[in-house]
């Protein structure tokens, strides 16, 4: 492995790819401290991707030979047009389907061809072993998540993430494998999911010591993939990745509902808290559809609205908390 | 034996003391200021002086509100929205709505059969709504808090606010006393505008009265009145809104308390 780092925005790019294209992953986080970056996008965009803006250009990232951004959604598009203009930043625009059925299917796996070309233009080679070793590290994690009877501290899995980030997958599967034998918890606690856009350090955080199911990319949903199925390479990720449980992105909610109900049969979900990302259409038109679901199940529903700043902690840490004690207090009755 | 309950809120910080009986034996009321620990101190001495006890009474105490963190000599913190809730019912054992009404949070709370709070919303960020919000405009109106809530009793019209922002609507004020309205009017519609956030609060979690109102707030009348109109229901309100908060957390603290005897 040549040992480069390639940027990428979204869970949507194959890892698979990069690493058999002797690269290293490394997922484009929020920073840690917000920086801004007003003079590149609109502040009425994407939190997220702002704030990854911002944070590429003051150099919080280590170094990288390249960049992919997936087209997730306007804002990333947005973000792509300014990367491709600057001389320090080979991008590629991952354009990446609404619809998932054949036809979306082979319009990804034609955008797969081109991001391997791509990389291949930046130096690295897709070798048969490196590849087909990164394809079952990635089954393997696949494996890992694929129980949705997982129950796992959410700031574990996410600081365990944050942890490997651009680090091979292997790694990363030895330490998740310790931790979920380790770090599972009982059956019959309070067991609260997590869902919506991706969540602040502050929310993760303040949940701290309960018990979380992460559906959101960074925990749960980001390590999900469907079955690998197809002709070729290209054809059998492309089905894999789209056919993943969807992220609010896709038209598709009811498929998305597909893996609330399937985590109902197997958990005790006493509570949800849905992060709805400011600005973030996508996450509001999911919020209303899981608003709709989680009342249908009698389950309570807490929105939690954030621009991803540090200063909005303490208003989030009395809703949470307030949230978590009308569980304990026995709802209705 | 007494129980305490400690609400350092955003710029009040009170303290109730109750007894096995759950009957309030002493309480204060005092500015939170820079430092809410101090204050926490301050305002327990102040309600231990009253109720001519001293620290060692003190069974179990029970912090809550924006500062129940730094009250470090607490056995435990509770949110705002369950101590509301617990004091109102506490007073109100039939309302099934409380508002609470402070300097930087404003919160509708829907309570269930038991008295205990299931749902609830709050306002966002910003002081619109919100006691701050009034403290602001009674200062560009050059006058006392108590004052204000007089003054909009008196109107006979509502000049109607636009702007919900704090710092915009400071100077739409500015400006509506230079266009020669009646000081009066422009009141009623500050107050308006705190019970219109506060309507939409409400309708979040589908209020049903008896609404109890709770919070500093509720000590003026103009938003009592205007706030009645909009729900459409009398707002029950108990003798010191302000508190309400304290009050449910000392309650909490003597069933904590009656839990580790038993
Ligand atoms: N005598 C009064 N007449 C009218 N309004 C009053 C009076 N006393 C207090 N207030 C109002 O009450 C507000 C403070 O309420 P309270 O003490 O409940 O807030 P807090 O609990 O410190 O704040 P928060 O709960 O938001 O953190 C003031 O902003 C003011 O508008
Ligand atoms: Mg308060």
């Amino acid at each position: 492995m040549s040992g480069g780092r390639i940027g990428f925005l979204c869970t949507y790019t194959p890892g698979e790819l990069i690493e058999g294209a002797g690269f290293n992953p490394y997922r484009l986080l929020p920073p840690s401290e917000a920086v801004g970056s007003e003079d590149l996008l609109d502040s009425n965009l994407c939190p997220y991707v702002r704030q990854v803006a911002g944070a590429l250009r003051s150099g919080y990232y280590p170094h990288f030979q390249g960049i992919v951004i997936a087209r997730s959604c306007e804002a990333s598009l947005h973000f792509y047009n300014i990367l491709s203009r600057e001389r320090d930043f080979n991008v590629f625009l991952l354009d990446l389907p609404r619809q998932r059925g054949p036809r979306a299917q082979k319009y990804f796996q034609a955008q797969l061809e081109n991001l391997t070309k791509w990389l291949e233009e930046l130096g690295g080679k897709l070798n048969e072993e490196e590849l087909s070793s990164s394809l079952d590290d990635y089954g393997k994690t696949r494996e890992l998540f694929q129980d949705t009877r997982i129950r796992a501290k959410g700031v574990d899995i996410f600081q365990l993430a944050s942890e490997y980030n651009g680090r091979p997958r292997r790694d990363f599967n030895a330490a998740l494998e310790g931790f979920l034998n380790e770090k599972c918890l009982e059956e019959n606690a309070l067991s609260i999911l997590l869902t919506g856009a991706i969540p602040p350090q502050g929310l993760i955080n303040i949940l701290e010591g309960e018990e979380i199911i992460l559906d959101t990319c960074l925990g749960l949903r980001g390590f999900l993939r469907g079955e690998m199925q197809g002709k070729n390479l290209f054809s059998r990720l492309s089905h894999a990745y789209l056919n993943r449980p969807p992220c609010p992105r896709f038209l598709d909610g009811e498929d998305r509902l597909n893996l609330f109900s399937r985590l109902l049969e197997t958990q005790e979900i006493q509570g949800v808290i849905y992060h709805d990302l400011g600005f973030c259409d996508v996450s509001s038109y999911d919020f209303l559809i899981q608003k709709k679901f989680w009342e249908d199940q009698n389950v309570p529903l807490l929105k939690v609205k954030t621009e991803l700043g540090r200063g909005e902690t303490g208003q989030i840490l009395t809703r949470v908390e307030a949230f978590l004690e009308t569980l304990e207090e026995g709802g209705e009755e | 034996m007494l129980y305490a309950g400690i609400d350092v809120g955003s710029l009040s910080t009170d303290v109730v003391l109750v007894d096995s009986d759950l009957q309030i034996k002493g309480y204060s009321i005092i500015p939170t200021g820079a430092d809410s620990k101090k204050a926490a101190g301050e305002s327990l001495d102040e309600a231990l002086s009253q109720a001519g006890a001293s620290q060692e009474d003190i069974g179990e105490i029970i912090a809550t509100g924006y500062g129940r963190i730094s009250v470090s000599f607490a056995s435990d913190r509770v949110t705002e929205i369950t101590c509301h809730a617990r004091g109102a019912n506490r007073l109100f054992p039939q309302a099934k709505t409380v508002i609470d009404i402070g300097g930087q949070d404003s919160k509708a709370i829907r309570l269930n059969r038991r008295g205990r709070a299931v749902d609830f919303a709050m306002n966002d960020k910003c002081a619109a709504g919100t006691g701050r919000f009034l403290e602001v405009m009674a200062r560009a109106l050059e006058l006392d808090l108590e004052e204000l809530a007089g003054h909009s009793l008196k109107a006979e019209k509502t000049v109607p606010i636009s702007n919900m922002c704090a710092v915009f609507a400071e100077s739409e004020v500015v400006s509506l006393i230079a266009e020669g309205n009646p000081r009066e009017e422009i009141i009623k519609g500050l107050h308006v505008s705190v019970a219109e956030r506060t309507l939409s609060l409400a309708r979040r979690i589908g209020y049903q009265s008896p609404v109890v109102m709770t919070g500093g707030v509720a000590k003026n009348a103009g938003v009592i009145r205007a706030l009645e109109e909009k729900l459409e229901t009398e707002l029950l309100i108990p003798e010191e809104p302000q508190i309400i908060g304290a009050l449910g957390a000392a309650v909490i603290a003597f069933e904590r308390a009656q839990k580790e005897v038993s």
